[in-house]
């Protein structure tokens, strides 16, 4: 019996062992969590970003090269004044005087991004932003007091007309809801038309 | 009777050699304990697996938050290029009371995002260019008014009052490579965990229309 007792363990030697070993589980079990969510962080920040440099680099080719423009609309567009301030919509008519447009599309439920659409003059609309609810990236229009389209002074009335577009992009509408899968980066531009009619 | 003595011999001795290889890998505890030298082991083991644990995690925070910064930085560095560029087509190239190719050239710039003109402080860029060039802590704006560079906000910022002067950028203005073009050099330097990081972009920019 003697004999038994000393080859085993005591009671208390276990339960420090168990402590200590629980302790360093948890630790160890923490930092691995960390570092998962960081790396899904900082992949769903890269992705938001890429389809936001696409999109914005397309939009701002179309903005430079667009004519004139001729109204803005849509939103809180104006309200408060100052005029033409945080729209959702301009107007634009090229060169030809055929007429397009830039629309901002808030977005509906919770598998519907918001997005930036280019209408053309048979009210055709073609999406520039990735649409997919899981994959893609939605336009956001909560939490940001000024987005939109908004239409800036120019140092002289013969000068080019400037527009500056800031848009905050999420992930899509149907990725996880936790903290690690969202991401909400401001994209700002500022353009200015360079062919004035 | 011969078979169940040859089974309990088979048996005593799988009993024995069970004992000794647990004796051997230390999980059958010793009468006389744990020598000094085992415990100085264990220790150091543990020390080792808590610290590389520790390190990764560490180096895990820091290349996230790097990505988000140097993400920023970029946002930054083309938000910069098209506000020069509409300085550019704010004004007329070379006649007029404020034609752009009249800016003296090699020279730090700041932008007056009012009037839409490159600011001149009349000071060549120094170089090399860091975060630290625009100072840190609380005189960090102060330097930058009085010096060559801009505190930026990280274009993160949601409202238009959440300031946090996060980047430091430098605008250079520079002869471009053809006639009636210059030549933009922009900066973005920051500081994080990781260390002094800078991105630069650069683009030509030629005579307008207008």
């Amino acid at each position: 019996m003697n004999n038994n007792k000393k080859l085993g363990f005591s009671m208390i030697e276990i339960l420090i062992a168990l402590g200590i070993f629980a302790v360093i589980s948890v630790v160890s079990l923490d930092l691995f969590i960390s570092s998962v969510r960081a790396t899904n962080k900082v992949r769903v920040i890269n992705e938001v970003k890429q389809n936001g440099e696409s999109m914005m680099s397309v939009l701002d080719v179309l903005i430079r090269n667009s004519g004139k423009i001729d109204s803005f609309s849509g939103g809180v567009c104006s309200i408060p004044p100052p005029a033409d301030t945080n729209c959702t919509e301009i107007k634009f008519s090229n060169d030809l005087g055929i007429p397009w447009s830039v629309i901002w599309t808030k977005n509906a439920g919770l598998t519907q991004n918001g997005r930036i659409e280019i209408k053309d003059e048979n009210n055709q609309i073609f999406v520039l932003s990735n649409t997919n609810p899981l994959s893609g990236i939605d336009v956001a229009s909560t939490s940001c007091t000024d987005c939109g389209f908004t239409k800036l002074a120019k140092s002289n009335n013969n000068a080019p007309d400037i527009i500056k577009v800031k848009l905050v992009l999420q992930q899509g509408r149907m990725s996880p809801t936790r903290q690690d899968f969202q991401a909400n980066i401001v994209f700002e531009r500022t353009i200015s038309l360079r062919a004035t009619l | 009777m011969e078979g169940m003595t040859i089974t309990g011999m088979r048996l005593g001795l799988t009993s024995r050699l069970f004992k000794t290889v647990m004796k051997i890998f230390g999980l059958i505890h010793k009468k006389e304990g744990q020598t000094l030298i085992e415990a100085v082991i264990a220790l150091a083991v543990a020390m080792l697996v808590i610290s590389a644990l520790a390190v990764l995690t560490a180096n895990s925070v820091n290349n996230a938050k790097y990505a988000e910064n140097k993400s920023l930085a970029n946002n930054l560095l083309n938000k910069t290029l098209n506000e020069v560029r509409v300085v550019r087509d704010q004004q007329t190239w070379d006649t007029g009371s404020t034609p752009f190719a009249n800016y003296p050239l090699d020279q730090c710039y700041k932008i007056n995002l009012t009037t839409w003109q490159l600011i001149t402080p009349g000071h060549t860029c120094s170089s090399p260019f860091s975060d630290s060039s625009c100072g840190t802590g609380a005189t960090r704006t102060t330097n930058c008014v009085s010096s060559n560079y801009d505190c930026v906000d990280s274009p993160s910022s949601i409202t238009s009052t959440d300031h946090d002067y996060f980047f430091c950028r430098r605008l250079e203005l520079k002869l471009g490579p053809e006639t009636d073009s210059r030549t933009v050099d922009v900066s973005i330097a920051w500081t994080d965990g990781s260390g002094d990081h800078v991105v630069n972009a650069v683009t030509d920019l030629t005579k307008h229309a207008l």
